[in-house]
C-alpha cells in the first residue's frame, strides 16, 4: 500500500515534469523586458540626447540583431517623439554570434540596450515630453516565441541612467572612415553570380577575437566566412552568392567588424560593402 | 495497477528526457539549385512510407514544418497559405510535401496538427533530421521546390513578408515559381532569403 501511493505521487510528479516540458512554453512576456530610458534629465531646445532601449533576456533564452542570420528575425523598434522633435535610425550593439548547430545567428543574450539620437526642435518651449517605443522581436530557445511591448519614458525625470549609457555606448559600432579596405570580385550574372571579398580594417594593437557581421540583404547570401587578426588588421574573406529579384540591384549593406580590446571590451566598427550586379538581361 | 503506474511514470519520464536529449549535429552537404534533389524516405502522419521518388515526373513542394513556430502558426491559422496553395496547385501536377524536423514529434503530433489544421497533404517525420541535412533545411517555414526532372528548382522564403505586416507589394514567392514552372519556363527567383524558426539541430 505504501509503495502504492508512493507510485501515484510519483507518476503524479512525473506527469507533470513532463508536462512542464512538453506543454508548459512560458509566456512571451516573462521571457523579454523592455524599458526605455533617456540620458538626460530634462529636455533642452536644440540639444541631441540618446534614448536607450534596454531589452533584459531571459538566461538561457536569445533575440536578434538587424541581420538575424540563418534564421530568426530581427528585432524592430519604432520611436514616437513629439512634433518637431528629430529622431534617428536605432543603433545596434555589437551582436553575439550565437551556436545553432542548424546554421549561424547573430543576436544577443542577457540584455541588450538599443540607441536612438534624439534632437528636440531650436524652438522647443519646454514641458513635459513623452516619448514612446513599439518593440518586437523573436525570442528563441528551443522554441520561439514573438513577444512586443511598448516602453515609454517621460521627461524632465529624476532618473540617473548614466551607468548603463556608459556600459552601451562604446559597444555601438563606429564608423570605419579611411580603416577599411574593401574589395569584392564578382563572378558570373544574372541568378549565377557569385562574389568573393575581402575586407582589411586596421586595428588597434592586440585585439582578439575578431568576427564579422554581414548585414541585413534581401539581394546577397553570404557563405563562408573567415577572419584572422594579422598584425594591425583585422582580415576577413568571404563568399557570396545572389538571391532574390535578380532585376533589382544586389545593391549594399552595412557590415560590423567586431573585436576585443585589450581592457576585454567587445567593439565594433561599421563596414559598407557594395555588390556589383550582373544583370544576365544586359547581355 | 502497479504495473500501469510504473508505466505512466515510465512513459513520463521518457517524454521529460526526451525533450532534453541531445545529440552532435553532422555537417551538411545542402542541395542546390539545378542539382537532383536528395531523396528521402519518411513516415507520414498516418505512419505511410512516403518517398520523393514517389513523386517522378510531377513537381514537388517541400515545406519546413514546425506546429510550434510561431511562422507556421500564422501560415496556417491566420493566412492559410499553405493549404490554399496546396490545394490550388494539386490539379497541375504539383505534390505538397510538408516536412517535420522538430525534435520529439511523433506520427501522431503531426496527424493531431493534421486535423485541427485540416492539412490534406502529408506531414513526413523526419525528427532524426536525415532530410533537413540533405537540403540544408534552416527555418520553419523554409520551402523547396523540385521540378518535373527531380532537380531543385527552388530555395527559400514563402513570401516576402517575414513580418506579416505588408499592406502592398507582397510576392508569394512560392506560388510565383510554381507558376512559372507549370508554364514551363525557369524560376525567375530561384532562391530567396528564407525566414522563421531555426530547425532544432541539437548541439
Amino acid at each position: 500500500m505504501r509503495f502504492r501511493t508512493n507510485m501515484r505521487w510519483m507518476a503524479c510528479f512525473a506527469l507533470l515534469w513532463a508536462g512542464a516540458s512538453a506543454l508548459g512554453a512560458p509566456a512571451a512576456k516573462d521571457l523579454v523586458h523592455a524599458n526605455l530610458l533617456a540620458d538626460v534629465k530634462d529636455v533642452k531646445p536644440g540639444e541631441a540626447f540618446h534614448v536607450g532601449l534596454v531589452l533584459k533576456i531571459k538566461e538561457g533564452w536569445h533575440i536578434y540583431w538587424k541581420n538575424a542570420g540563418d534564421s530568426g528575425a530581427p528585432t524592430t523598434a519604432t520611436l514616437k517623439a513629439p512634433d518637431g522633435f528629430k529622431v534617428s535610425d536605432w543603433q545596434f550593439p555589437v551582436p553575439e554570434k550565437i551556436a545553432d548547430p542548424g546554421g549561424t545567428i547573430y543576436g544577443y543574450t542577457d540584455e541588450v540596450m538599443l540607441v536612438a539620437t534624439v534632437t528636440p526642435p531650436a524652438g522647443f518651449a519646454g514641458g513635459p515630453v513623452e516619448l514612446s517605443c513599439d518593440a518586437k522581436w523573436l525570442v528563441c530557445e528551443k522554441v520561439c516565441l514573438m513577444g512586443n511591448a511598448t516602453a515609454k519614458v517621460s521627461l524632465p525625470s529624476t532618473g540617473n541612467n548614466q551607468e548603463i549609457f556608459a556600459r552601451w555606448m562604446p559597444r555601438l559600432p563606429s564608423a570605419a572612415g579611411d580603416h577599411a579596405n574593401v574589395s569584392v570580385k564578382s563572378s558570373g550574372e544574372g541568378t549565377n553570380q557569385k562574389w568573393s571579398g575581402v575586407i582589411k580594417l586596421k586595428v588597434p594593437p592586440g585585439v582578439q577575437k575578431a568576427e564579422w557581421f554581414p548585414g541585413p540583404s534581401e539581394s546577397v547570401a553570404v557563405k563562408e566566412i573567415n577572419v584572422k587578426e594579422e598584425g594591425d588588421y583585422a582580415i576577413v574573406t568571404f563568399s557570396a552568392e545572389r538571391i532574390g529579384d535578380v532585376k533589382s540591384p544586389a545593391g549594399a549593406m552595412d557590415s560590423v567588424l567586431a573585436y576585443t580590446v585589450a581592457d576585454g571590451l567587445r567593439v565594433g566598427v561599421t563596414v559598407p560593402v557594395s555588390f556589383e550586379t550582373q544583370s544576365a538581361s544586359a547581355r | 495497477m502497479r504495473k500501469t503506474l510504473a508505466g505512466i511514470v515510465m512513459i513520463a519520464l521518457a517524454l521529460a528526457f526526451g525533450a532534453l536529449s541531445v545529440a552532435r549535429a553532422e555537417s551538411k552537404s545542402e542541395a542546390e539549385i539545378g542539382k537532383p534533389a536528395p531523396a528521402f524516405s519518411l513516415q507520414d502522419q498516418t505512419g505511410k512510407t512516403v518517398n520523393l521518388s514517389d513523386f517522378k515526373g510531377k513537381i514537388v513542394v517541400l515545406e519546413w514544418f514546425n506546429q510550434g513556430c510561431p511562422y507556421v502558426v500564422r501560415h496556417y491559422e491566420k493566412l492559410n497559405t499553405m493549404n490554399t496553395l496546396s490545394e490550388q496547385y494539386s490539379s497541375k501536377d504539383v505534390a505538397w510535401l510538408a516536412i517535420n524536423s522538430t525534435s520529439g514529434k511523433s506520427n501522431d503530433d503531426n496527424k493531431a496538427s493534421a486535423e485541427s489544421w485540416k492539412i490534406n497533404h502529408p506531414v513526413l517525420n523526419d525528427t532524426d533530421k536525415t532530410a533537413a541535412k540533405a537540403y540544408g533545411a534552416k527555418t520553419t517555414p523554409h520551402m523547396f521546390i523540385i521540378d518535373k526532372s527531380g532537380n531543385l528548382a527552388y530555395s527559400g522564403g514563402i513570401d516576402n513578408d517575414p513580418e506579416g505586416t505588408k499592406t502592398e507589394g507582397k510576392v508569394n514567392y512560392v506560388q510565383k515559381a510554381l507558376d512559372e514552372l507549370t508554364a514551363g519556363q525557369p524560376v525567375s527567383e530561384p532562391k530567396t532569403k528564407q525566414y522563421g524558426c531555426g530547425v532544432k539541430y541539437e548541439k
